[in-house]
């Protein structure tokens, strides 16, 4: 019983998929418009997502990680008054004073000569407080990162950026031994690329704890021990940048005893601001583009269901004729359901294929950047489907439940 | 008696607007299983509205009574109506109405397709079905290459696959030359004594001379042609001369 219900219900889905294969065939011109008027709205969804997918990419790669929320803290060098770079004791009073802050890393460069037994030549020289991840974003692809003890101390070990490893140890950088200004310091760890422009720079540097840098590496210009070239105040969620700002200002200047009416001893950075305005851009880009594209789409399915409309009433006679040889209301709304369908899956895929080499050629021309995976064309499939669906259901309910003689006789 | 058509007092009313048209009026008849009945009468008289509503294609006024093979009409619903024509009517109507771009054998088989019935069976009917009519050898042509007797044997194939109870024929032989006419007329009549009931609708004194029995439809109005002179006095001499020779012959 089972099985001949089974095999009941298989001729019926395989005569229903064939009859509208059929209908849809028999009319290649009227079924080339129902599928391209669908395919154009299609495309025109699929190419605003890939190019704001794509512009949400780059503006991700743009600025990246902890930049998003921190300040940079440097020496002002264009006021009159000096009064050197920020120093490590001023780390507890920002702590202290600064309201939501998560942590703060103070860096220390110097640009060194590098020699290894292949090659030699000036490396940037990174020395770190605190955890470099928070910053650089960058995990450690062979070896291991600095431990928590060593980021305090004056250890000579080093990690190397994938640039550096491969430029001074094509055979392998890690336990080997590379000098930088004549002190010779472990290689304990390859970082793995970058994933950010704000820190590709450290793809073709040396990171080594503060101490030791500070220690063994000068910058051009004398630096104390335990100065910073920079300190990135990083500030949590519900901190507000411009009050961190303000009261770092404060605090540094208390410190310094710098009044209010004297220029600000530091420069105060905000390096997310760039990602911040990319991302209005983006958020703007993303509502213009999706505005277009919803017009696009209602334009397109108005014109789909027009043709698919008229296709239908086209054939009013022949479905008159189905009926009054036996079929069912139901089996014709199942074929037409069915057509329409399956237009729409055609015009889904085809939409989305064509949206998707829109994507890539304009990406070409105007070199930006494109995501494109199988999750796009599933939308435009989906799209497709979901068109025929709502599109194809009424006209064919319409004409099935119509008096077949009334259709006849016309 | 066993009818396998009864109606009485059946009306259909068509509105355009305020304006109002009598297609059928006050119609009675009972039709027997394998019979063959012919319904004349003027253009306009009401045969199609009236096959339209054996076939149920149609909805009769609700003032109306019709039993297809035991089954109220003015009850069903369009459902029951498609799923009553599926089981028991097969049509044949004057232009063929084959579907052009599906094969003679494909036309023939799809009322099977629409009742479940596997491909190569219903193929394997449909072919037998061309065979009986004489157009096994035309059975993968497209029907467009047939001929007009060629299509109405394919179009009462495709009525008759489904082994139906009643088979309406509107007017099949009016677009056919004699000789054509005559073998179509042969094949209706096989089929009636096969246990098909088949009414006819038709202006054709060739089809009237083979009929079991014939109505006369004179404005909406229905009558049992008993003698020659009903038909006479609507115009119809041909019929008529037909219907009383027959009924000399002792034929009716």
């Amino acid at each position: 019983m089972t099985r001949l219900r089974f095999s009941t219900a298989w001729v019926r889905l395989s005569d229903t998929l064939r009859f509208a294969l059929w209908g849809l065939l028999s009319r290649p011109v009227r079924s080339a418009t129902v599928v391209g008027s669908l395919a154009a709205g299609v495309a025109a969804v699929v190419l605003a997502v890939g190019i704001i997918r794509g512009y949400g990419a780059a503006a991700e790669r743009a600025a990246y990680g902890v930049y998003a929320r921190s300040l940079v803290i440097r020496e002002n060098v264009y006021s009159l008054d000096r009064y050197g770079p920020p120093i490590l004791s001023d780390i507890p009073r920002l702590q202290d004073a600064v309201e939501f802050v998560d942590t703060i890393l103070a860096w220390r460069m110097a640009r060194v000569a590098a020699r290894s037994d292949e090659l030699s030549g000036e490396v940037d020289v990174f020395g770190v407080y605190g955890d470099h991840r928070i910053e650089t974003g960058m995990e450690v692809a062979e070896g291991r990162d600095l431990s928590y003890e060593e980021a305090g101390s004056a250890n000579r070990v080093c990690l190397l950026g994938e640039e550096a490893a491969e430029r001074f140890f094509p055979g392998g950088a890690l336990g080997e031994s590379l000098s930088l200004g004549g002190i010779s310091c472990e290689v304990i760890g390859v970082l793995e690329p970058s994933q950010a422009r704000t820190s590709d720079r450290f793809d073709r540097a040396v990171i080594a704890p503060f101490t030791a840098a500070a220690r063994y590496f000068q910058p051009t210009e004398y630096m104390a021990p335990d100065e910073a070239s920079w300190m990135t105040v990083v500030i949590g969620p519900g901190g507000d940048l411009h009050d961190a700002r303000v009261a770092a200002d404060r605090t540094l200047r208390r410190a310094r005893g710098v009044p209010m009416s004297r220029p600000t001893p530091y420069s105060y950075d905000d390096p997310g601001a760039p990602r911040r305005a990319v991302e209005r851009e983006r958020a703007l880009l993303g509502a213009l583009l999706s505005a277009i594209a919803a017009v696009s789409m209602l334009a397109a399915l108005i014109g789909y269901s027009g043709v698919l409309m008229s296709s239908i009433n086209e054939r009013s006679r022949e479905i008159a004729t189905r009926m009054a040889i036996g079929a069912r209301t139901r089996q014709i709304v199942r074929q037409f359901f069915a057509e329409s369908l399956l237009s729409g899956l055609a015009g889904g895929g085809l939409g989305g294929l064509v949206g998707i080499g829109l994507c890539i050629t304009l990406a070409r021309i105007w070199d930006w950047e494109v995501v494109i995976d199988g999750q796009i064309f599933l939308i435009a499939l989906a799209l497709g489907l979901g068109s025929g669906a709502v599109c194809g259901l009424a006209p064919a309910w319409r004409v099935s439940t119509a008096m077949p003689w009334h259709v006849l006789r016309q | 008696m066993n009818w396998v058509i009864h109606a009485t007092n059946l009306n259909r009313t068509f509105r355009h607007g305020h304006e109002q048209t009598t297609a059928l009026c006050d119609v009675a008849l009972s039709i027997p299983p394998a019979s063959m009945t012919v319904f004349v009468g003027a253009s306009g008289s009401g045969k199609s509205t009236l096959l339209a509503l054996i076939g149920l294609l149609d909805r009769p006024d609700t003032t109306s009574q019709l039993r297809i093979a035991g089954r109220c009409a003015l009850t069903m619903s369009s459902h029951d109506m498609a799923e009553a024509r599926s089981e028991l009517i097969g049509f044949l109507f004057q232009d063929a109405k084959l579907i052009e771009r599906m094969s003679v054998v494909e036309n023939v088989a799809l009322p099977l397709a629409y009742r479940g019935i596997d491909r190569k069976t219903r193929e394997r009917r449909a072919l037998a079905w061309l065979e009986r009519v004489g157009l096994a050898s035309r059975a993968r042509l497209s029907p467009c290459k047939l001929s007009g007797g060629e299509r109405q044997r394919a179009a009462l194939a495709r009525a008759m696959i489904a082994e139906p109870k009643i088979l309406i024929c509107d007017e099949p032989t009016a677009a056919l030359d004699e000789g054509r006419a005559s073998e179509l007329n042969g094949l209706l009549r096989d089929v009636a004594s096969g246990g098909t009931a088949v009414l006819i609708a038709t202006h054709d004194p060739a089809v009237i001379e083979r009929a079991d029995q014939a109505y006369l439809l004179d404005r909406g109005r229905l009558a049992q042609v008993q003698g020659g002179d009903a038909l006479r006095d609507c115009g119809l001499r041909n019929m008529a001369a037909v219907w009383s020779h027959r009924q000399s012959a002792g034929g009716v």
